[in-house]
């Protein structure tokens, strides 16, 4: 091949490459036009997507909003329903003078609260109140005498409801009690009566062997045999892990071994329990025990809707604080074990001393405190505490204060005051109302 | 001889401008492919999420509909319920005249 001739191969070969050259640019820009155009369609899509989703999301979480109300508002029915079904019975009963009155509450957040205004304690046949007393033998392993009892020592018992723990307080949901099977009994004051005592202890067993005892505190001073008491109570809940619980009282709290002195002394009168200790130089190291167990005790317990506690709720000035158990003020653990409930409260706090006097509409706002930061709703206060028994049961409903709000408030004692001369009573937990009270009238 | 050269030089450049143009076809038409795939699972999705969303809705409004309903059975209730309240507080309040020392705070 000559030069001429490659010349004219390489130009139609030059000429026919810039043709596919200007095909493919064409083919480029209808490629990118069309990519353009999808990648819009794509980012309109996603746009409606979102929407869609959106939207179906927010019916989603109305219509989960919608099966809430729909449940709430059939609970509310159903609370309706019942009080519908009670309170005619109610109204029967509160035709005769003397008789008990359950009354029910709507609130404008429709809540429906019980109420309950004991217009007068039921004095019934003492069979009424004695519980059944079967195979006491059988239930309850026999009673050592007081001399031979088991000394003290610090260690402590396994508490009931230990896993329920929560600082200063223990709190066991509703369902919890309800699952266990057993009675729960509520026990006020002992001071030092081991006679009255040891009675509940034979009394509730029988019941259930498996009873659970929760005691508010005070288990010394005042009554004859306060060692022996302690020693009593001790060994029973030993002898039966988780089944017995302590709350302090005041006069646990009040009791103090002075190392230095070596002498036992109490910041509360009566106080003969530190003397009679201070005169019986063998019990020291029970005593001392003594001290030391009392200072690991909660002051609390919350037993679904019952509030249990020696002394009462917080006062207006504490509760103001109040965000929870994990976080109390020295007043505030104060006021739990010191403070009493009363109808016409006059005694105001001003924390020069403890014993401050606590009403209905501090336990109402305290209550709602407690539903904010602990989500317990508290419906009924059991203290004990200030045994004011003026009727001779032992029992003191506070009808005054609480006859307007939701609450009911219970006093219960159980030492045999021959000053006042009445009979112990404790009270039984129940799941539904207020606990109920149990007259001892001996056996 | 050197215009032999030119032109083949030439006919090299043509050579790599045409294997350019045609990558570039290459990863446009792959790209088209990509976005319309996602174009199709997106329509795709809008078409499940419009049919979820339409029976939630009709859930919502039978729901709200059965809301209705309970709400007038509660307002019932609650009629009734605070008229037998207000015949107890009544009674109470006859207890408290019958035993005006002890009935309202034994």
């Amino acid at each position: 091949m000559n030069t001429a001739d490659k010349l004219n191969q390489l130009k139609a070969q030059a000429s026919s490459l810039s043709t596919a050259c200007s095909d493919l640019d064409k083919r480029i820009a209808a490629l990118t036009l069309s990519v353009d155009d999808v990648k819009k369609k794509l980012a309109d899509s996603t746009a409606q997507l979102a929407s869609v989703e959106s939207e179906r999301d927010a019916n989603a979480a109305q219509v989960k909003s919608n099966a809430d109300r729909i449940a709430s508002l059939n609970d509310l029915l159903s609370s309706l329903e019942r009080e519908e079904v009670s309170l005619p019975s109610e109204i029967v009963r509160a035709k005769g003078p003397r008789r008990g009155l359950l009354a029910c509450e709507v609130s404008e957040e429709e809540q429906v609260v019980l109420l309950a205004v004991r217009v007068k304690p039921v004095i019934r046949p003492a069979k009424n109140y004695n519980m059944a007393y079967p195979d006491a033998q059988d239930a309850f392993p026999p009673i050592p005498q007081d001399e031979t009892l088991p000394g003290i020592d610090a260690e402590p018992p396994v508490w009931a409801f230990a896993d329920c723990r929560h600082g200063e307080a223990v709190i066991v949901d509703e369902a919890k009690l309800e699952g266990l099977g057993h009675p729960v009994f509520l026990v006020g004051d002992i001071h030092g009566d081991e006679s009255s005592l040891r009675s509940i202890l034979e009394k509730v067993f029988a019941v259930d062997p498996n009873s659970i005892v929760v005691f508010l505190g005070d288990l010394f001073d005042r009554g004859p045999k306060s060692m022996e008491a302690i020693r009593l109570f001790l060994w029973a809940a030993k002898t039966h892990p988780g089944q017995f619980l302590w709350l302090r009282g005041n006069h646990d709290e009040a009791l103090v071994f002075e190392e230095n002195t070596e002498k036992f002394v109490s910041g509360v009168s009566p106080h003969e329990f530190a003397d009679w200790l201070c005169e019986h130089p063998e019990c020291k190291d029970e005593g001392r025990a003594i001290c030391t167990l009392v200072r690991t005790l909660p002051s609390v317990a919350v037993l679904g809707s019952v509030w249990a506690s020696h002394g009462g709720v917080l006062h207006e000035d504490t509760c103001k604080d109040f965000h929870g158990f994990a976080d109390l003020t020295p007043e505030m653990k104060i006021d739990f074990v010191w403070s009493r409930m009363k109808d016409t409260p006059s005694k105001m706090p001003n924390r020069s001393h403890k014993g401050a006097e606590v009403g209905y509409k501090q336990a109402v706002e305290f209550v709602q405190k407690l539903k904010e930061f602990e989500a317990v709703a508290i419906r009924h206060v059991v203290c004990a505490h200030q045994h004011e028994h003026k009727d001779g049961v032992g029992y003191l409903p506070f009808a005054k204060c609480f006859s307007k709000g939701a609450l009911t408030c219970q006093c219960v004692c159980s030492f045999r005051d021959t000053e006042w001369d009445f009979w112990p009573v404790i009270l039984q937990w129940r799941p539904d109302g207020a606990p109920r009270p149990i007259r001892f009238r001996g056996n | 001889m050197s215009t032999i050269k030119k032109a083949e030089r030439e006919v090299d450049e043509l050579l790599v401008l045409q294997r350019q143009r045609q990558e570039e076809v290459g990863r446009l038409d792959r790209e088209r492919q990509t976005v319309q795939a996602r174009l199709v699972e997106i329509e795709s999705r809008i078409k499940s999420a419009q049919s979820e969303s339409a029976r939630l809705a009709e859930e919502v409004s039978k729901t709200a509909s059965e809301i209705e309903k309970l709400q007038i059975r509660v307002k019932e209730k609650k009629s009734v319920v605070t008229s037998l309240q207000d015949t107890l507080e009544k009674e109470i309040r006859r207890v408290q005249l019958i035993c005006p020392d002890k009935g309202e705070n034994p």
